[in-house]
C-alpha cells in the first residue's frame, strides 16, 4: 500500500523566493508536513511576481508562488519583533526541519542562529539556502537570477559566438540551489536518525548552479581548452532546434548506427548521403549544408508527427514544448503527471504532478496556501493560543 | 570511519552519461559504496562511436593507450565509486548480478527500457532475490507510457519537457542550453526518490520501484509558464536576457576580447546606485528612464548607452565597483576564469584528485557545507574493472581461480574487448 516517505517529518519553512521553497515543496511532495512560514502583510516576495491571470497582480494568485508553494500550510509571523521570534520558538520544538534563506547574519541578529536553535531543539536541521551561501566574498552580493548564470559559468557558453551571450530562463541557478538544499536535506535526515544531532546545512545556489555547468569544465581542466557558445547547437550535428511547419522540434545525434542513413530515409533524401557525412567530425564541418538538406522537410511537417517518425528509427527527436503542448503531450498525459488543483482564488488549474513513479510512495499534491490561512489551525490548535490572543497579535503585527 | 548518511548502502550502478551517473554520484556523496557495473563496451567503442567532441576531453587531447580510462568528461562523474565491468548478456554475467543484488540495497540503471528486461534483470527478477531492494530505472522518457521506448538524452529531456521554447534571445525563436543542464537536474530528482524510498524502508523494512522520465524533472523549471498560460497571460515566449519588468537588465560588453557582464537593476534604488557608479552622467536624468516603466520602454537606447560605458571597464572589476553600490553585477565567467574564482575556493567548489592516467585535476562539486557532517573524502574515478577482484572476491567470494575462468570466458574483464 503506498505510504508518505517522509511521514511524520514536519518542516517549517521560513524561507521566500525560488530555493528554498522549492526545497520544501518537494519536501511536502514527498509526504513531509510543511508549515510555510510569511510576514505579516505582504508574505513571501514571489507573491509579487507572475505571471497573473489576465496580468493582473494579485497576491494570492501568482503563478510561479502557486506552483513553488503546493503541499504547504500557510501562517503569517513577524520575526522583527520579540514577540514574534518567541513564538517561533515555541514552534521549533515540533520541527525537524527548518528551512530559511536570510541574507547572512539576520538569523544570528534575531537570536535565531543554528547553536540557538540547538538548545531549543537538539535534533532540528537548519537547511541555510542563499544566493552565495553563508561565507565567502559574494556573500552580500546583491543577487539575480541572471547574475548567478554569469557568475555560474552558463552564460559564456550560450548564444551567438557573434554577440552578447544568452542567460538561462529566469530563476533556473535559484531551482538549483533549492534541489542540493532537499538532497543534503534528506541526508542529513539519515545522519540526525543515526546520531540524535541535528545540524546547519550551508547551500550556495551559486556553486549549485555550477554544477550543471559542469561538464565543460573537464575541457578546461584536461584540454586547456575554452568552450565556446555555438548559437544553440550542442554536441555536433543536429544538435539544435528547428522550426518545423506548426512549431519546433530539436533533434540530437543520428541514431545507433552512427550514420545518416535511418534518419535520410524518414526525410526521404536517401539520394544526398554522402561519405563526407559519415563521421561526427564531418557532419561538423557540414552542419549548415546538412541542416539545409533537412530544414524544408521539417517545415513540411508537424512537431509531433516528426518526433514520433525519427524516434521510431531511435534518433533522439524531442517537441520544443511550450506550455499548451506539455499539457496535452500523450506521455505526460499517460504518466499521469498533470493534477488539477482547485483553489479559492484561481480556480482549477494543473500543476506539475509526479516526477517518479513509485511502487510504493504515494506522491502529495494539496494546494498552496492563502496568506495567513492556518493561522487558527496552528497557533490555537498546536500551541494552545485562544483566538483572543491571536486577534491581539495580529494588531500588534506580531502575525 | 566518519559516519556518513548513507554509510552501510550499497549501491550497483548502471549508470553512464550525466543523469544516472549524477544520480548515483550524489548518493556516493553522502556516503554509499556505489559500484559501477559497467558493460565491456561502455567507455569503449560504443561510447566512442557516439563521442562527441565536447567529450574528447583526454588529457592534452591525447587519448593514450587506455582511452577508456582517460576521458576528464567521464571520469569526473565516476569519482567516489567503484567498477567491475560485467556481461550481462551471458547467464553467468547476470548470475553473478543478482548475486551482487543480493548483498546490495539500490540498483540504478539509465539503460533503456527494454535492456533490463531483455537481460531477464527487472524489477520482478530483482526483487524476487532481494524484497528490500530499491531499484530506480532512469531510461530517457521512463519505463511506461507512449514514450518508453524513445531515446531522451539531454536533448529531448530539455526541449520536451518545455525549458528550450522559453529560452533564446528576445523577441527570437528557441534556443538550447549550452550545456546539457536538465540531464544533472533530472538526475538530482532521481536521487531524492531513492533517499524518499530509503527513508520509509527504515519504517517498513520494504524496497519498491522506482520509474523516473526525465523531461518531466524539466518542466518543474517551467512551472510558472504552464500556469501562466492556463490563467491566459499574455507575456512573451522570449526575453532574453532581458526582464519582464526590471529595466536597465542586460548582458553587457566589457573591455577585452569576448568579455561581458550581467546587470540587473529591479527597483528605482537600485537605479540610482548604478548612475552614481556610471558618474550621474546627463542622459541618466532623462524623462525616459526616470522609473522602471519608463526604461523598459526605452530599453534599447538604455542598454545602448549602458553599453558605452560598460566598455570601458574590464568584467570582474567592473561587477566588483557595482556591487560595492548595491547594484546586482555578475561578470560572465568562462572556464579558466571560474577555476580561479575567489568566491568559489572560500566554498572548496573544486576538489583536487589525483588519477593514475589523468594526473591531479580539479573536479567541481562541494555544494553544501554541512556544520557537523564531514564531507566525504572525494577518491578517484575507478578505472574500468578495477575493482574486479574486490567486488567479485572479497564481497561475492568467488576465488581466484573462478575469476580468471570467469576473465577467460569474457563475462568479466577490465578493458572493452571490441
Amino acid at each position: 500500500m503506498a505510504e508518505r516517505a517522509l511521514k511524520g517529518i514536519t518542516v517549517l519553512d521560513l524561507s521566500e523566493g525560488i530555493a528554498g521553497p522549492y526545497c520544501a515543496r518537494l519536501l511536502g511532495s514527498f509526504g513531509a508536513d510543511v508549515i510555510k512560514v510569511e510576514k505579516p502583510g505582504e508574505g513571501d516576495k514571489t507573491r509579487k511576481v507572475g505571471p497573473f491571470p489576465k496580468d493582473i497582480p494579485h497576491p494570492e494568485k501568482s503563478a510561479l508562488f502557486l506552483h513553488l508553494n503546493i503541499n504547504k500550510k500557510g501562517i503569517t509571523l513577524n520575526l522583527d519583533t520579540a514577540n514574534g521570534r518567541d513564538i517561533f520558538k515555541k514552534l521549533l520544538p515540533g520541527a525537524d526541519v527548518l528551512i530559511e534563506s536570510f541574507p547572512p547574519g539576520q538569523m544570528q541578529d534575531w537570536g535565531l542562529d543554528y547553536p540557538s536553535l540547538e538548545k531549543i531543539n537538539p535534533r532540528v536541521l537548519m537547511t541555510s539556502v542563499t544566493p552565495f551561501g553563508q561565507s565567502g566574498p559574494y556573500k552580500d552580493y546583491q543577487d539575480s537570477s541572471a547574475v548567478l548564470d554569469a557568475l555560474a559559468g552558463h552564460t559564456f557558453i550560450q548564444g551567438d559566438p557573434k554577440r552578447e551571450p544568452l542567460r538561462n530562463f529566469e530563476g533556473v541557478a535559484e531551482y538549483t540551489g533549492g534541489m542540493f538544499a532537499t538532497i543534503s536535506t534528506m541526508g542529513a535526515l539519515f545522519w540526525a536518525s543515526d546520531t540524535g544531532q541535528g545540524q546547519q546545512i550551508d547551500i550556495s545556489s551559486l556553486q549549485c548552479a555550477a554544477v550543471l555547468e559542469s561538464s565543460r569544465s573537464s575541457r578546461w581542466t584536461h584540454l586547456r581548452n575554452i568552450q565556446q557558445r555555438t548559437n544553440g547547437r550542442f554536441g555536433g550535428w543536429p544538435g539544435k532546434a528547428y522550426r518545423c511547419r506548426d512549431g519546433y522540434v530539436a533533434l540530437a545525434g543520428v541514431g545507433p548506427s552512427g550514420d545518416l542513413t535511418a534518419m535520410f530515409s524518414v526525410i526521404d533524401v536517401v539520394e544526398l548521403l554522402n561519405e563526407k557525412y559519415e563521421t561526427e567530425d564531418g557532419r561538423a564541418a557540414s552542419a549548415e549544408e546538412l541542416d539545409a538538406i533537412v530544414q524544408p522537410w521539417l517545415l513540411e511537417h508537424d512537431k509531433y508527427e516528426i518526433f514520433n517518425a525519427l524516434q521510431k528509427v531511435r534518433v533522439q527527436a524531442g517537441v520544443c514544448c511550450a506550455a499548451e503542448d506539455l499539457l496535452a503531450d500523450p506521455g505526460y498525459a499517460a504518466r499521469n503527471f498533470w493534477v488539477e488543483l482547485d483553489h479559492p482564488e484561481v480556480g482549477k488549474l494543473k500543476y506539475p504532478g509526479p516526477l517518479v513513479l513509485m511502487s510504493d510512495t504515494e506522491w502529495q499534491s494539496s494546494r498552496s496556501p492563502l496568506l495567513g490561512e492556518h493561522n487558527e489551525e496552528i497557533y490555537c490548535g498546536k500551541l494552545g493560543y485562544t483566538p483572543l490572543e491571536l486577534t491581539q497579535f495580529r494588531q500588534a503585527g506580531i502575525i | 570511519m566518519e559516519k556518513l548518511p548513507l554509510s552501510g548502502i550499497r549501491v550497483i550502478a548502471c549508470d553512464f552519461y550525466w543523469a544516472g551517473p549524477y544520480n548515483t554520484f550524489m548518493l556516493a556523496n553522502l556516503g554509499a559504496q556505489v559500484i559501477k557495473v559497467e558493460h565491456h563496451l561502455a567507455r569503449g567503442p560504443l561510447v566512442r562511436r557516439h563521442e562527441l567532441p565536447t567529450r574528447r576531453s583526454y588529457p592534452d587531447g591525447d587519448p593514450g593507450e587506455a582511452p577508456w580510462n582517460r576521458s576528464g568528461y567521464i571520469n569526473q562523474f565516476g569519482l567516489n565509486k567503484l567498477s567491475v565491468v560485467l556481461d550481462l548478456n551471458t547467464p553467468k554475467g547476470k548470475d553473478i548480478f543478482l548475486k551482487l543484488v543480493k548483498i546490495s540495497d539500490v540498483v540504478q540503471d539509465n539503460y533503456s527500457t527494454r535492456a533490463m528486461i531483455n537481460f531477464g534483470l527487472d524489477y520482478p527478477a530483482i526483487k524476487a532475490v532481494n524484497p528490500k531492494i530499491i531499484m530506480i530505472r532512469q531510461p530517457g522518457f521512463g519505463t511506461t507510457g507512449p514514450y518508453k521506448d524513445y531515446i531522451a538524452g539531454g536533448c529531448p529531456t530539455e526541449v520536451h519537457g518545455g525549458l528550450t521554447y522559453y529560452m533564446g534571445y528576445h523577441g527570437e525563436g528557441p534556443m538550447r542550453a549550452g550545456t546539457c543542464l536538465v540531464d544533472p537536474w533530472a538526475g538530482l530528482h532521481a536521487c531524492c526518490s531513492v533517499l524518499a524510498a530509503l527513508w520509509q524502508r527504515r519504517r517498513t523494512g520494504k524496497g519498491q520501484f522506482i520509474d523516473s522520465s526525465q523531461p518531466e524533472s524539466t518542466t518543474m523549471l517551467v512551472g510558472d509558464r504552464v500556469l501562466g498560460y492556463q490563467m491566459g497571460t499574455s507575456w512573451p515566449d522570449r526575453v532574453g536576457n532581458r526582464h519582464l519588468s526590471q529595466a536597465p537588465h542586460g548582458c553587457y560588453p566589457c573591455k577585452g576580447k569576448d568579455k561581458w557582464i550581467a546587470i540587473a537593476v529591479a527597483s528605482d534604488e537600485e537605479w540610482a546606485n548604478l548612475c552614481c557608479v556610471m558618474g550621474n552622467p546627463s542622459w541618466t536624468q532623462e524623462e525616459r528612464f526616470s522609473d522602471q516603466i519608463s526604461r523598459s520602454q526605452n530599453q534599447d537606447e538604455l542598454d545602448c548607452l549602458i553599453s558605452q560605458w560598460t566598455a570601458q571597464h574590464e568584467h570582474v572589476a567592473l561587477m566588483q565597483m557595482l556591487q560595492n553600490q548595491g547594484v546586482a553585477a555578475g561578470a560572465v565567467l568562462d572556464q579558466s576564469e571560474l577555476m580561479n574564482d575567489p568566491h568559489a575556493k572560500d566554498r572548496e567548489y573544486y576538489v583536487e584528485v589525483e588519477h593514475p592516467d589523468t594526473g591531479v585535476r580539479p573536479y567541481p562539486g562541494t555544494t553544501w557545507k554541512m556544520s557537523k557532517t564531514q564531507r566525504r573524502e572525494w577518491t578517484r574515478a575507478p578505472l574500468l574493472g578495477e575493482h574486479n577482484k574486490y567486488v567479485f572476491g572479497e564481497l561475492l567470494g568467488m576465488s581466484d581461480a573462478e575469476i580468471a575462468q570467469l576473465q577467460a570466458e569474457k563475462v568479466i574483464s577490465d578493458r572493452p574487448l571490441a
